[in-house]
């Protein structure tokens, strides 16, 4: 079933790799379109499966299914490194529209894509979200990583996948819900697309020196309760970002499954405003649940 | 009218009905240190809806922790999703500690409110007292006049008969063989209480509802403690209950792969609940999900699976004394029978009552279909706010929710009044026009549009979405709480001056 009415799917190829993306949605004005790129074992299915249809009713929006084939080596088992992947963000983005701007949405591993992208090529970049990203791996996320390749290495399906449920879920998603079904959600798991060779690249993840290129307004999103990739990784990114507004969710690492809906709302806000009102803000809060608590009219 | 009428009462603003949304408009207006104020009530006591419904099993299907108001969170909620004493209790709470007792009047069933240009007032009767109000604001609810089956012979049933919001308590269920006509929100409610004390129960149902689990369960002591020491803990709950629901709503918008996963949640709750195919074949709507109100419940099909429990889905062809009769000619014999046959939907019940300049009335004003600029304020009717009228119906979300933006509108538009002295404010056509484009454009793609069912959502006289507020909740705040004056006229003169 697709991903919502009317998408179209396409495919450009970059070096030996070919990507997918899906190109839907509209917008009402000449806004930019919002480019989505997915996180490690992800497609832009499972990642934005409710986060593409709700921003492609009210946007343009292409969604990004990036190849774990190395894009710049004639050898496309090669490392995958965050330059290759941005080169084909790059060449969707040439291919949809020449000379656009793009409002891009990078979520944890797609976030480094999306700096080095704004870095690198920012004319093609209007505005950037980062959802659960870091700059930098640390030791607290090798050790992370570390156990996961062992876990991976070990054949114990199951092991691994309580291990991604404790890193990706918060608490509280996982206590609204039965053992049951916990344990159901457990025996489902299988390892995403690209894993292995993506989690190899976040072992030795750096676009620290990125930050200072980044010239288009952007939004960190941390998420409060990240145990993968804890919020303290987001303020970095917002320190080392000229014109970033951070916003919190409290959820876990996976806030595009936790939480979609904020997620769109956020996204959605952000990218409709002209930026001039936001580029003063440093903390982006939310409205909504405020109401008539302390109202003043 | 008559002489036992007493000495009229002028005061600033008059509003009908202490259920969530006139307590909410009246705490507001108290807390900006309003006192020319009066609350009608028609009942005996405060609470709209959780008042009057107070069947076996009643209780709210959105978390207590969102379904209360933002500026009055309550560390002591029983449970995730709490029953109608709790929330009818939540309401006297409030209207007692925001100081609203001195200002209701009750047992004030509002007869008639009309306009009086030259006074530039609001006149309403009720049986015995007359106000003067330079505004009012009627917050009298959408489901608050029960509808009744049309069936050949009901007066005439010669067991107990009651609707399912006007419960008697007189009537013991206890080893009576009892019928429930329904199966919507209350109905599912009301079955699982009604089995475990009825000899046999008959459940008479025309459409099937659609129905996901509703993961209840008790706050601690020890939640609750956190939640009255630390209310950031509860404000992050709210939050965090508001943003899962507006999840659901993407559901609803017709996007085939969402639908589809909607769907399949709520098979697998019917799968795993109901063993016997017959009885889950009977139980499985033919429309799409969403279409007609989702329900949450996970002890009604448990319910249905008793030994003295039975589902009819043939019509109802007649009542004939002691026994319903079904279309195929069974006759089955009744002690009792509850109507759970939910509420007068398309016409909000007040605008019958209530007439605005030259005389006419709201009903013929909607007559087409009813609609308010911001949902909120109805041209030709000035100085006059309605909260849960049209297009402010949530299937997915809190009522309170809405009702609180709909609060924020009236209360910016009071104090643009105030500030200029205004005797009158009515909202332009222009206005109108625009913003009912705007929800028609949203309804037409939505699946109470197109899934293939008959809801009370839709004016069946015209075809309109006029209940529900058609796209996010978060968007009805962003855009009913809003005020702009260019969208209202407004007149200084010093006819208002009673």
């Amino acid at each position: 079933m697709s991903i919502y009415p009317g998408v179209r799917v396409d495919s450009i190829s970059v070096g030996g790799a070919t990507v997918h993306y899906y190109d839907g949605g509209e917008s009402e004005s000449e806004r930019p379109p919002v480019v989505l790129i997915h996180g490690t074992g992800g497609k832009i299915g499972t990642h934005f499966f409710t986060v593409y249809p709700m921003l492609a009713s009210r946007h343009r929006v292409i969604g990004i299914d990036l190849s774990d084939a190395n894009c710049d080596s004639e050898d496309p088992t090669a490392p995958l490194t965050v330059a290759g992947l941005a080169r084909q963000v790059v060449a969707v983005l040439n291919q949809v529209g020449e000379h656009r701007r793009f409002a891009l949405v990078g979520y944890s591993l797609g976030a480094a894509v999306a700096i080095e992208v704004a870095a690198q090529y920012p004319k093609l970049v209007e505005s950037l979200v980062l959802l659960n990203g870091w700059a930098k791996t640390d030791n607290a996320l090798r050790l992370r990583l570390s156990l996961w390749h062992k876990l991976r290495n070990s054949q114990e399906l199951g092991a691994l996948a309580e291990f991604m449920m404790l890193n990706i879920y918060s608490r509280a998603y996982l206590n609204v819900r039965k053992f049951d079904e916990i344990l159901q959600l457990r025996d489902a798991y299988a390892v995403g697309p690209g894993s292995d060779r993506q989690m190899a690249l976040n072992l030795a993840l750096d676009v620290s020196d990125r930050l200072p290129l980044v010239k288009a307004r952007t939004l960190v999103v941390a998420s409060k309760y990240d145990q993968l990739v804890p919020d303290a990784h987001s303020f970095e990114l917002f320190g080392g970002i000229a014109k970033a507004s951070l916003a919190d969710i409290a959820c876990g690492h996976a806030s595009v499954t936790e939480r979609p809906a904020e997620v769109f709302r956020l996204i959605d806000r952000y990218v409709r405003d002209s930026g001039e009102s936001l580029d003063k803000l440093s903390r982006f809060e939310d409205p909504s649940l405020k109401q008539l608590n302390a109202f003043v009219s | 009218m008559n002489n036992k009428i007493k000495d009229p009462t002028v005061v600033d603003v008059v509003i009908i009905g202490t259920g969530f949304s006139g307590i909410g408009m009246a705490s507001q207006l108290r807390r900006q240190g309003a006192s020319s104020m009066i609350i009608l009530e028609r009942a005996e006591d405060v609470g709209g809806t959780w008042r009057d419904n107070r069947y076996p099993g009643a209780a709210c299907d959105q978390p207590s922790h969102l379904y209360s108001f933002s500026f009055r969170l309550n560390p002591d909620w029983p449970s995730v999703f709490s029953s109608q004493p709790a929330i009818h209790d939540y309401l006297r709470t409030v209207a007692s500690e925001e100081g609203l007792l001195p200002y209701i009047r009750f047992n004030q069933d509002v007869i008639e409110a009309r306009w009086d240009a030259d006074l530039a007032h609001w006149v309403v009767y009720s049986k015995d007292s007359i106000y003067y109000g330079r505004v009012l604001v009627s917050a009298s609810g959408l489901l608050s006049d029960p509808k009744l089956p049309d069936i050949k012979g009901l007066a005439d049933f010669t067991g107990a008969l009651f609707h399912s919001a006007r419960w008697n308590d007189e009537v013991s269920l206890e080893g009576k063989r009892v019928g429930v006509i329904g199966t919507g929100a209350s109905a599912v409610q009301i079955v699982p209480e009604v089995a475990k004390v009825a000899r046999h129960l008959t459940v008479f149902q025309r459409t099937a509802s659609w129905i996901v689990p509703r993961p209840d369960r008790d706050f601690t002591d020890a939640e609750k403690g956190m939640f009255r020491k630390m209310p950031e803990t509860m404000q992050e709950l709210r939050t965090s209950i508001f943003w899962e629901n507006e999840e659901r709503y993407a559901q609803r918008a017709a996007v085939p792969s969402l639908l589809a996963k909607a769907t399949t949640i709520a098979l697998k709750h019917l799968e795993d609940q109901i063993s016997d195919p017959e009885l889950r074949n009977k139980l499985t709507p033919d429309y799409e999900i969403g279409c007609k109100r989702i329900l949450k419940s996970s002890d009604f099909y448990p319910a249905l699976c008793r030994p003295n429990v039975n589902l009819v889905t043939v019509g109802i062809d007649q009542i004939e004394s002691s026994a319903l009769v079904t279309v195929d000619g069974v006759r089955h014999e009744l002690d009792a029978l509850v109507l759970s046959t939910g509420f007068e939907a398309t016409e909000l019940p007040i605008s019958r009552r209530i007439f605005g300049k030259d005389g006419l009335s709201l009903a013929k004003r909607w007559e087409n279909g009813a609609e308010g600029f911001a949902t909120t304020s109805v041209s030709g009717f000035p100085n006059f706010f309605v909260l849960g009228g049209p297009n402010t119906g949530i299937g997915h979300n809190s009522q309170v929710y809405m009702f609180e933006a709909q609060i924020q509108h009236v209360l910016k538009a009071l104090q643009h009044m105030d500030d200029g002295g205004s005797s009158m404010i009515e909202v332009r056509t222009a206005s109108e026009d625009r913003f009912r484009s705007s929800l028609e454009r949203r309804a037409s793609g939505t699946v109470w549009m197109t899934g293939g069912c008959t809801a009370w959502y839709v004016d069946p006289r015209n075809g309109r979405l006029t209940t529900l507020w058609p796209d996010y909740s978060h968007l009805f705040q962003d855009e009913v709480a809003p005020f702009d004056p260019a969208d209202y006229v407004f007149e200084v003169s010093q006819a208002g001056a009673l």
